[in-house]
């Protein structure tokens, strides 16, 4: 009893906050989901409809949720790996590690709009970077983000750029990797790499969870770069669940038919979520 | 063995209990008094920023005696200043309103909109430059003016707007918008490059089929047979359709002219042009010309592109930024039986959202912008801005001929826009839906992927399906209001 | 100082490292290159398509430092500074501050529902916040703060599930014997939470901080539906402004990015061993 009070108090910042400022909104959007709602004029009961005509007749939903599946498993266990393995490079003791760091990160920090304009340049098919340099070994590279079988590939790659962000959190995570574990390794004749694997690996499954679990949730709500450099296009073949919910709002402003969407959107989510959240115990070491 | 990287001793977890002694033995040494003066000090100085953040921000009033009209735009940067120059003449020419300007870049400003018409405090005006009225109005955030303007207002209006401007501006029969400003679309090309391909400047094509003969002889191609210039690249589909007797208006049962001979002809005109140099090389071309939506540079300069359709905005942009660049303007030609003065044109509106609190004052100030008001001061910031007036007693005004006279290849879209045949997105409630479904569309035929005749099929499907949707919802919606 | 590695292999380090490091260089090179340039050689000439990234054309002749004043006067940059720095400083407290007293209470007491609860937190992140956005306006409008800036501190007071999920991954890897013995000595739950599990966790608290820093700093939206003044306006905000329909001058946009960005990559250049050492060092003197 007394424990139980302790703990509540210790997350009662949150539970207040949640009943305040969260659990309303989402009360409000499951309402909204079974309405027409416009914005202007008053939500009007609709029942199923919305549901009914997202799984039944609407294609362009069901080519976003592929979209997102296929983004989902190959860019966030891709992530999750490139990231693990950078931080490990930059847990390095060498001299200019805070530049390299800094680097790594700036993906982070370099203002979106900024970046993209880059990044078409650098993909441009005829002039860029990447297909020049692609020439000079004899390969004629193909135009990365305006042919749909390409730009899902592309933007898959260009995601492995944001990693930095992981990486910090690997960093934060690698220094209470205890130091006896590495030695008795040691002695028993364990390389690097058989250490990484071994020892490193294990002691950090509480972080790799984390970001397995938050790369999942951010590849479902995947909005900005797709936004801006291909607008779901060419042919749908980049449009996420994310960007098509934002058409359906802002652009068709249909929040009742959008709101069904991020329910849909959400019980996916969830799912996965959840079952990674069971399975966890028997892979995630703790202390 | 001591070469492994990622051994650090100073990260060991068995020295945990070494530092939560240090730990301990700090906590003991610090004076308690001091904690508690820093804490106390850095909470009050939390709440003080709190509670001044917290207030609401007074807006600031030059003319506090006044009533407030608030303005959204969309303009930025250094575009900025000339909408604030257009309120400050405003609250100069009268002693009844104040206008305060906010801009609120187009990237967010749907959402911003839609927010704050949910919440009950939208602004008095807002501008909007891309075709969504239609579906705005069907769907109840805006207000309908005929009641705040005089019978004067909608007779110039009528009389001496653009075809197009009401076109657009009206929709489910009211007028939901005032024009400010037009766009439109005719041919940008490149003399020198013309000559150097042994053509003369001076005879530009009167047809479509001689616009395309010329952009193959600017065409170039480099040693490994990829493009490298293109001189004739038609693009959008609502361009086209209107020159070959199509385009995209409203049908009686609420419709649109979707799939209908001429607007086949049209998106097949555009289809053959990529089948012509190949499917797949015209896609590499297109894609490396850049002109997405963060097109930094635009090919007419280089010469990539020597014939370029594009917008009046381009005149602005090339005098600032290219002002050596030899290049002329000429209107689309139609295709050899094809419309003349047909095209396409796309409006500047200024609308009440509903739950603008003050009308009167909102109607004061886009009177004063539309150039209801006087065209004479309108034709000033007009010109100062490159735009293209919305009415033709604008165009009149002597500041505005003289912008011409120092910009005289902006007449070519001053003519091209006076037409009957200039069509804007028909502003039907599914306007944006369909907008973007369009470029869908042709994007299936430029690669290859659909026929014409396929294509318009598969999008006027689609469009009555989004159509049929709507109108059920609606239909249900009013059902279950009319129940007790 | 302590170099384990030898010279072959920390070599080999360092080529890695700077070859990977190349594509994430270029944006920043290719900004300050641009910010550099005069408005005119941004639109490439005749011959000069592939110009951006062509070695001759990489470093701007003549240098226009004049585009970074430029920018200056374009928009209120002290004003959008002062606000946006408030915000942060605001926010990173708050948010750092409640995540960690109530990842505490997840990872380290037992209560009853503790495993529902913390699933329907990972659960809140899991909504697009595009279907609530309309709710929440309107309930922070009905609180009279619409105008204001608490709805953009007030909600990070409150713990944010990010933080507390990041946080209690890492409070869970404290060893249960030393919170056991700390409970044996007397210390209350409060008392190990501040004087043992916080010192120990420097690192993960300010990868939590730095997080909630960028995210303040680089969010354009919230202030732009909250406010109206455009005196409370952010740099997010200021920098929007150097965006235009028709592409505007990328010169000045490169010059403001490159100001928006230097306070924060001097931030984290200063600050990155906290985000991996932290009290480690500390200890060690011990």
């Amino acid at each position: 009893m007394r424990r139980d009070r302790l703990g509540y108090l210790f997350i009662s910042p949150w539970l207040i906050g949640f009943a305040v400022f969260t659990a309303l909104p989402f009360i409000a959007s499951v309402c909204l989901s079974f309405t027409h709602y416009t914005v202007a004029s008053s939500p009007t009961w609709v029942g199923l409809a919305n549901y009914q005509t997202l799984l039944f007749d609407d294609p362009s939903f069901w080519t976003a949720i592929w979209n997102t599946l296929v983004y989902a498993l190959v860019a966030v266990p891709l992530g999750v790996a490139a990231a693990f393995v950078l931080a490990l490079l930059l847990n390095v003791e060498v001299r200019g590690i805070a530049v390299y760091r800094t680097i790594f990160f700036l993906p982070h920090i370099v203002p979106v709009v900024a970046s993209s304009v880059v990044f078409m340049w650098v993909l441009n098919p005829q002039i860029g970077l990447v297909n020049g340099i692609l020439r000079l070994v004899g390969i004629e590279g193909p135009a990365w983000l305006q042919d749909p079988s390409w730009s899902m590939t592309t933007l898959i790659m260009l995601s492995l750029w944001g990693i930095g962000g992981s990486v910090v959190i690997y960093l934060a995570g690698l220094k209470d990797v205890p130091a006896s574990l590495y030695e008795a390794a040691r002695i028993d004749g364990a390389n690097v790499v058989q250490r990484a694997i071994h020892i490193t690996m294990p002691m950090m499954t509480p972080v790799i969870f984390f970001n397995l679990v938050m790369g999942i949730i951010h590849a479902f709500q995947y909005f900005t770069q797709a936004y801006i450099l291909t607008s779901g296009g060419p042919q749908e073949s980049t449009l996420f669940l994310a960007l098509y919910l934002f058409f359906r709002a802002w652009r068709y402003l249909d929040l009742g038919y959008a709101s069904a969407l991020a329910w849909i959107m959400f019980v996916l989510v969830a799912s996965i979520t959840y079952g990674l959240f069971k399975t966890h115990k028997r892979w995630v070491h703790y202390e | 063995m001591s070469e492994d990287p990622f051994y650090d001793e100073r990260s060991s977890r068995d020295s945990h209990t070494v530092r939560l002694a240090y730990v301990r033995l700090e906590e003991r040494r610090t004076s308690p008094i001091m904690p508690w003066l820093l804490r106390g000090l850095a909470a009050m100085a939390l709440i003080v920023a709190i509670v001044w953040f917290a207030l609401p921000a007074p807006v600031q009033r030059q003319f506090p005696e006044r009533i407030l009209v608030r303005l959204w735009h969309q303009w930025t940067g250094e575009r900025q200043p000339l909408i604030e120059a257009i309120v400050a003449a405003f609250n100069r020419s009268q002693d009844r309103y104040e206008v305060i300007s906010l801009s609120v870049p187009a990237s967010v400003s749907d959402q911003k909109l839609m927010l704050a018409i949910a919440g009950g405090e939208p602004p008095d005006v807002m501008t909007q430059w891309s075709p969504t009225i239609g579906t705005w109005a069907a769907d109840g955030l805006l207000q309908p003016l005929e009641d705040l303007l005089t019978a004067e207002d909608l007779r110039v209006l009528r009389e001496d707007s653009y075809p197009v401007a009401l076109k657009a501006a009206y929709c489910h029969g009211h007028l939901y918008g005032i024009p400010i400003g037009m766009n439109n679309f005719a041919c940008y090309y490149r003399p020198d490059l013309v000559r150097a391909a042994g053509l003369d400047p001076d005879q530009f094509p009167d047809s479509l089929e001689g616009l395309v003969e010329w952009g193959r002889k600017l065409d170039r191609v480099d040693a490994q047979g990829r493009l490298e210039r293109v001189g004739f690249l038609p693009s959008r589909l609502a361009v086209f359709a209107p020159l070959f007797g199509g385009g995209f208006t409203e049908r009686p049962d609420g419709g649109i002219t979707i799939d209908n001979e001429n607007n086949r002809r049209a998106l097949a005109f555009i289809g053959d042009v990529y089948r012509h140099y190949g499917y797949e090389r015209m896609i590499q071309f297109r894609a490396s010309l850049n002109t997405g939506s963060l097109a930094i540079e635009w090919p007419f300069v280089n010469g990539l592109y020597p014939i370029s359709v594009d917008g009046q905005w381009r005149v602005e942009q090339l005098a600032n930024y290219a002002p050596e660049i030899e290049y002329r303007t000429a209107p689309l030609p139609p295709p050899k039986g094809g419309r003349v003065h047909a095209g396409f044109g796309t409006v500047n509106l200024a609308f009440i959202p509903v739950g603008a609190r003050e009308r009167v004052g909102a109607m004061a100030f886009m009177r004063f912008w539309s150039g209801l008001q006087d065209p004479l001061i309108a034709g000033a910031f007009n010109a100062s801005g490159g735009w293209l007036p919305p009415l033709r007693t604008i165009v009149e005004s002597p500041d505005f001929q003289d912008f011409l006279r120092k910009n005289p290849q902006f007449r070519t879209f001053v003519t091209a826009i006076d037409s009957p045949a200039v069509e804007p997105v028909p502003p039907v409630a599914y306007q944006v839906y369909f907008n973007s479904r369009m470029w869908q569309a042709e994007d299936r035929v430029v690669r290859g992927d659909k026929t014409a005749a396929q294509a318009l099929q598969d999008l006027e499907e689609e469009i009555e399906r989004e159509r049929g949707r709507r109108s059920r919802l609606s239909r249900v919606g009013a059902r279950s209001d009319g129940a007790p | 100082m302590n170099a384990r590695l030898g010279p072959g292999k920390r070599l080999l380090t360092h080529a890695i490292l700077i070859v990977l490091a190349i594509p994430f260089l270029l944006p920043l090179v290719w900004m300050v290159s641009t910010s550099l340039k005069e408005d005119t050689q941004i639109f490439p000439r005749e011959g000069e398509a592939a110009s951006p990234f062509a070695i001759d054309n990489l470093i701007p002749s003549p240098v226009a430092w004049h585009n970074y004043a430029d920018a200056l006067v374009e928009v209120p940059f002290l004003t959008y500074l002062g606000n946006t720095t408030v915000l942060c400083v605001l926010n990173v407290v708050c948010a750092v501050l409640s995540s960690a007293v109530v990842a505490y209470g997840f990872a380290r007491l037992r209560f009853r529902f503790r495993e529902p609860l913390f699933v329907l937190l990972l659960m809140t992140m899991a909504l697009p916040a595009q279907v609530t956005m309309i709710p929440q306006f309107m309930l922070f409008r009905e609180l009279g703060w619409y105008g204001t800036f608490l709805p953009l501190i007030v909600p990070s007071c409150f713990g944010v599930p990010l933080f507390i999920f990041l946080m209690r991954q890492f409070f869970l890897t404290i060893p249960e014997e030393m919170i056991e013995s700390a409970r044996m000595e007397g210390a209350s739950e409060w008392q190990i939470f501040r004087q043992l599990v916080m010192p120990l966790s420097i690192p993960v608290l300010a990868t939590c901080a730095l997080f909630q820093f960028l995210h303040t700093w680089n969010d354009f939206v919230g202030p732009l539906i909250y406010l109206n003044d455009p005196n409370r306006y952010t740099l997010a905000y200021g920098l929007q402004q150097f965006l235009s329909e028709y592409g505007g001058r990328w010169s000045h946009l490169m010059a403001a990015s490159a100001m928006f960005i230097a306070p924060v990559l001097l931030l984290f250049f200063l600050t990155q061993r906290t985000f991996i050492q932290g009290i480690a060092t500390t200890g060690s003197k011990g």
